[in-house]
């Protein structure tokens, strides 16, 4: 299978595993770049999880995905896994990412780890943002902790759902 | 500006993501409902809205036979919050009618009401064909409307 990128930056945000009889392609592109199909594909994930799963009825699309690079695993031609980076400014004063998600029947497989690794290495040789803050669900402290994280805040409630705010500086 | 009939695909990214938005907005929030809204089903849609101030200020989709239920339907059809009480609504759907009528030369049309517009949808020709139910929560009625010759 031979994918071509558009410039040699995005040549090298593809990375490609090659496993049996499967292929899991690993894409990053911003908003402007990225596929019509592709960002129905992303959105309607976005509601399967946080919408629908989380039973919460807030509004996911929130206007930040414009300014955003979109960080997906596409696996046998379907979006498995992603996340959204946004640049310092705009989400927070820092840079973050959020909206990470991986399929409910692809979960158990290690690609939560994977995709953060590769959204956390974007944000810092690409988009030069060495400071990263999150709102991370409470309940994946210890997730982020192993990347590095650090609470930066106590315990609250968005959404009705439990939140730490957590911060990550490249050394 | 005005109105505007586009399939998937000759949406522009950028209108995706505001009626995307808009559909969030009215049926996910204001609704209080979290359910499946991006369905994976507008790709064979139909999707006729108003733009007004760079925004979508009334929007319904058209879906063809056999995509949803066997006979055509027109669903999620809203106005914008800031836009009610001026008729849009009216105009939505009259539009929607006409060119299922006109241009797709279909006869008969089936939607989902939900039971509180029961009054706005009779006002066109539709008529109820079952009792009403809870579909994600929210009583609903399926109506039908048969072209008049």
């Amino acid at each position: 299978m031979i994918i071509l990128a558009q410039s040699q930056t995005e040549a090298k945000k593809l990375v490609y595993i090659k496993g049996e009889n499967r292929l899991l392609e690993w894409v990053c592109k911003t908003f402007s770049t990225i596929d019509k199909h592709d960002w129905y594909e992303i959105a309607q994930l976005r509601t399967e999880v946080f919408i629908v799963e989380q039973k919460c009825n807030y509004q996911d699309f929130d206007g930040y995905d414009q300014m955003s690079h979109h960080v997906f695993l596409r696996k046998e031609g379907q979006i498995v896994a992603y996340m959204r980076l946004i640049p310092r400014g705009y989400f927070c004063t820092e840079a973050s990412f959020g909206r990470v998600i991986v399929k409910k029947a692809e979960r158990g497989q290690a690609y939560a780890r994977t995709l953060v690794e590769k959204g956390i290495d974007i944000m810092q040789k690409e988009m030069n943002e060495p400071i990263i803050k999150i709102q991370a669900e409470a309940y994946l402290q210890k997730f982020y902790r192993s990347f590095g994280f650090v609470d930066v805040s106590e315990p609250y409630l968005s959404y009705d759902i439990l939140h730490v705010d957590m911060i990550l500086e490249q050394k | 500006m005005g109105w505007k009939i586009k399939s998937f695909d000759e949406l522009s990214l950028s209108e995706l993501y505001q009626i995307l938005q808009i559909r969030v907005s009215v049926f996910v929030v204001e609704q209080d409902c979290p359910y499946q809204e991006v369905d994976g089903v507008d790709q064979a849609c139909q999707h006729l809205f108003l733009e007004k101030d760079g925004q979508i200020a009334a929007y319904a989709r058209l879906i063809p036979q056999d995509v949803l239920y066997e006979d055509v339907s027109i669903g999620r059809i809203l106005v914008h919050k800031d836009y009610r009480k001026a008729g849009y609504g009216h105009e939505l759907l009259a539009k929607a009618i006409e060119i299922i009528s006109n241009e797709w030369d279909v006869e008969k049309i089936k939607i989902h009401a939900q039971v509180y517009l029961l009054d706005f949808y009779r006002s066109f020709g539709f008529v109820e064909v079952t009792e009403h139910y809870l579909e994600d929560g929210i009583p609903h009625v399926d109506m039908i409307r048969e072209k008049t010759h």
